[in-house]
């Protein structure tokens, strides 16, 4: 009987002396993708890095992620891209500032056995595999668009930006090919380098008063507002205006009439596809050259449904 | 005590339910140890990589900025100018150091901005006094050779004087070839990050660890430097996000920034969260108390419930150690004690059916003894033949002689009687007078005998030749026959219901073991005239009445012997007749 009340109290006292054993939880990363985007100072912009976490939450990647100070600073990019190659990265994922001047990268990213991927904007001196929109295909629902509205030999006038970004240049070459393949509408002028809000103003103001447009082809939203407040300045709402992008101000423009159309694309879906492609090349499957992320045309009758569905999607991701 | 088995079934009844309690709460109490550190390490998890997260944005400005500053033409163009001057004077550095504090100012993060020159082994900041030193050599300042790669360099400003710990991005300004000829730095204080990383105000220890060193981060900073992390530290691997966990005395948890590699790790000692736990401990021992006293009370309702059926066969086996054979009362339940009581009882049937199985045989025996005696001798002609032989010797005048033969009639009628076991005590007396007359012829009246008897003890019944053998022991073993003064007293008396009679003798005396012989032994039976010994009473008596009689003997050597028989006194010869 004695030993039995000191088994008891000895196992009482081990029970609780609450000795713990040691344990350990951890997080582990499966993969770490390089990101270096053009800038994160738009909501494109913005709605890509969310894309790409989201997708990277969901597969145990872990993002770092770089950006120059503005889409024209190729330099500072350059140099964020060299950090990039020397942190240990299984992918890069990266929008080219100069879509010219890309093959540099490519060659050291092959040297290193990394994978390379271009997002939202195509590489135009090297063959790597692209995520983002058809860039090309948008000119031509611009071109369509324009050529419903304005009719044929209606004089289209075109403003872009830099000419060193490929999906820019796509969008304006797009376009040009159906105008000239067909013939029914032809591209009266067009003012490259147009960056920002005024540059693209002015270019707007020039083309109507000056060049006679009777609509314009804005390859980005930006410009696209630029455009909207020379044609209200000029009193010319008869000059059609479509513009590319889905920021807020600018869906805002098209409820509001002030702009025509807007061919929207959706960053979040960009960038997530981005990552999962990325993702699956890691993981034994090959990579399209180009996975086009649809492109959707809005007009003053469906930019309603387009923001309700987008603020729905919005919430369900916050969720 | 421990034999009882009433406390034993309290004892078990009370280990069970304490074991069980006690196993019970320990292994709740040790999940909630381990339940309360997982929580507390998540949570902890969970903060650093806040801190983190924190961490690399300021980081990230810091880079970004540096490379910024890095392809500013404005810079590029202002340092070359500066450059080629060759003595700068004060308006030329206020100038160029204006340029740096305009790139501080572009991030919060941003303490300090430094351009090293090492054409001229030069340095500029930013800092309102618009510093500028000579004659620094590059390896003081390592983010000037700063290989590519997003890891924040770690160096001592002593630019101002006294030297404060900085991390800092440091990025090339290259000219038309692609040479470098300045470096930009932008820098922030590691006061600042301990500021931004130490958001409680707990006892936990943080360290900072980049791939080389282990900084602490909660000590003053002057203090500050390599510190040797706690023993037991696990080694953290370098590709976990987060991880947490307990080893040995302490707690970890640990968070790595994704883009600049450092790692915030937070070491808590174990038994500062369980002392949190004592509440828990002492709440748990004050139940078990409550437990035990409950299981206490509970054992003992229990155990008397469970004794119930035993303790009444117990009560019927100490009736049968005591001579009562009457069956015990067989409980309903359980069916073990029902059937322990039914076997019992039915052993005592056995008994009883073997006692009156010797009893008879016994009784049969004596009986078959007794006319096997009778038929050996024909009484009447006995009797007729030993008449005429008194009678003749009367007529012959030896009186004395037809005395003895009357005796000897009596004695011979009274061992072969079949009129029954019992007799009156005046019927025994008389047949032990006719004893004693024959023993005094033998003996030429060396002893004499007296009786004193009591008048209501005269009616009592008493086996038949219960007082002759004793007398008759007396006489034979007793006696001293060279002296003439031996004396027997035979008495009895009635008190409460008990017949009592005593016999005693003035003789010899008998020691212990004579005594146990003749208590417990064959007697020296072919001496005796029935061949009844002094044991044969003692087990009639007890046959007769069983506890109600008694049979004691008192004997001291030199001065007699006592014998004391005490019966009951009954009036009804039927009455204990078998």
């Amino acid at each position: 009987m004695k030993k039995i009340w000191f088994c008891a109290a000895f196992l009482l006292t081990v029970l609780l002396g609450g000795c713990s054993a040691d344990f350990r939880e951890e997080q582990k990363t499966l993969y770490t993708f390089g990101v270096v985007l053009k800038t994160l100072d738009a909501e494109h912009w913005m709605e890509i890095r969310a894309g790409m976490e989201s997708a990277a939450n969901e597969r145990g990647v872990r993002i770092v992620l770089q950006y120059p100070s503005s889409e024209l600073a190729a330099e500072e990019q350059k140099i964020i891209l060299r950090d990039m190659l020397a942190e240990p990265i299984d992918a890069l994922l990266f929008s080219p500032c100069d879509s010219g001047d890309t093959a540099w990268l490519a060659s050291e990213a092959e040297a290193l056995g990394l994978p390379l991927f271009t997002v939202d904007t195509g590489a135009a001196d090297s063959e790597l595999p692209y995520i983002g929109s058809d860039n090309r295909g948008i000119g031509r629902m611009a071109y369509e668009y324009l050529l419903e509205t304005v009719g044929k030999d209606g004089k289209v006038g075109i403003i872009t930006g830099t000419s060193r970004q490929d999906s820019l240049s796509d969008r304006v070459s797009g376009f040009r090919f159906f105008c000239t393949r067909d013939g029914k509408m032809e591209v009266a002028c067009m003012d490259t380098n147009c960056n920002d809000y005024v540059g693209a103003y002015r270019a707007a103001c020039r083309q109507i008063k000056e060049e006679k447009v009777s609509a314009i082809f804005c390859t980005s939203g930006v410009i696209g507002m630029g455009a909207v407040t020379a044609r209200e300045e000029l009193g010319r709402n008869d000059v059609r205006l479509i513009a590319v992008d889905t920021q807020r101000d600018v869906l805002n423009a098209v409820r509001e009439g002030r702009l025509d159309a807007l061919i929207t694309q959706s960053g979040y879906e960009i960038g997530y596809q981005a990552v999962a492609d990325a993702y699956a090349s890691l993981n034994g499957e090959t990579p399209p050259p180009a996975h086009y992320i649809p492109n959707t045309l809005l007009t003053a009758e469906t930019v309603d449904a387009f923001l309700e569905e987008k603020e729905a999607y919005e919430k369900s991701i916050a969720r | 005590m421990w034999r009882s088995f009433r406390i034993r079934i309290m004892m078990t009844m009370l280990a069970v339910a304490l074991t069980s309690v006690g196993l019970l709460f320990g292994v709740n109490y040790r999940n909630a140890v381990h339940t309360l550190e997982i929580s507390y390490l998540r949570t902890s998890a969970e903060n650093a990589a806040a801190q983190t997260r924190r961490l690399d944005e300021s980081m990230s400005d810091l880079y970004r900025e540096a490379v910024r500053a890095s392809t500013d033409s404005r810079l590029h163009h202002a340092a070359s100018t500066y450059l080629a001057l060759e003595r700068p004077r004060t308006d030329d550095v206020i100038a160029l150091s204006a340029l740096l504090d305009e790139f501080c100012n572009r991030a919060d993060s941003i303490e300090t901005v430094y351009l090293y020159l090492p054409e001229k082994r030069e340095m500029l900041t930013s800092d309102e006094l618009h510093q500028r030193r000579t004659g620094i050599a590059p390896e003081k300042y390592p983010w000037s050779n700063a290989a590519e790669g997003f890891t924040p360099v770690r160096f001592a400003d002593t630019m101002s004087g006294s030297a404060h710990v900085m991390y800092g991005y440091g990025k090339p300004l290259l000219d038309e070839t692609g040479k470098p000829f300045a470096v930009i730095c932008t820098g922030i204080s590691e006061q600042t990050l301990r500021y931004e990383l130490l958001q409680d105000s707990s006892s936990a220890q943080y360290f900072l660890l980049t791939k080389t060193e282990s900084i602490p981060v909660n000590v003053p900073s002057e203090n500050s430097g390599q510190a040797v992390l706690p023993q037991g530290t696990p080694e953290l691997l370098a590709d976990t996000d987060t991880v947490c966990g307990a080893s040995g005395e302490w707690l970890y948890a640990s968070a790595q920034a994704p883009f600049s590699g450092l790692r915030l790790l937070r070491l808590t000692e174990r038994d500062s969260l369980r002392d949190e736990l004592a509440s828990v401990r002492g709440q748990f021992f004050l139940l078990l108390l409550l437990v035990v006293l409950l299981a206490l009370l509970l054992a003992w309702v229990l155990g008397r419930w469970l004794y119930r059926p035993m303790g009444s066969l117990m009560a019927a086996m100490e009736k049968v150690g005591g001579g009562d054979l009457s069956p015990c009362p067989e409980p309903e339940q359980p069916e073990e004690f029902r059937q322990l009581s039914s076997r019992f009882n039915q052993m005592i049937k056995e008994i009883n059916g073997l006692i009156d199985d010797l009893v008879n045989e016994r009784t049969a025996k004596a009986e078959a003894e007794l006319k096997a005696l009778q038929y050996q001798i024909q009484p009447h002609f006995m009797y007729n033949t030993l008449n005429s032989i008194k009678y003749a010797a009367i007529l012959q005048g030896n009186p004395k002689i037809g005395e003895q033969i009357g005796a000897v009639i009596e004695l011979l009628e009274a061992s072969i009687s079949k009129k029954g076991a019992l007799v009156t005590l005046t019927e025994e007396i008389q047949l032990l007078k006719s004893y004693v007359s024959l023993q005094s012829y033998r003996y030429m009246d060396c002893f004499t005998v007296d009786y004193d008897l009591t008048e209501e003890t005269k009616g009592c019944y008493v086996p038949r030749l219960l007082l002759q053998p004793i007398v008759e022991n007396s006489i034979l073993h007793g006696m001293d026959v060279k002296r003439s003064d031996n004396r027997i007293r035979v008495a009895a008396l009635v008190t409460e219901g008990s017949l009592w009679i005593t016999v005693q003798d003035n003789g010899k005396g008998m020691p212990a073991e004579q005594l146990q012989m003749l208590l417990f032994g064959n007697a020296d039976s072919h001496r005796q005239f029935t061949g009844i010994g002094v044991a044969n009473i003692r087990e009639r008596l007890r046959l007769y009445y069983g506890v109600q009689a008694d049979f004691q003997v008192y004997s001291r050597l030199e001065e007699g012997t006592k014998f004391v028989l005490r019966l009951p006194a009954s009036y009804d010869r039927e009455e204990y007749s078998r």
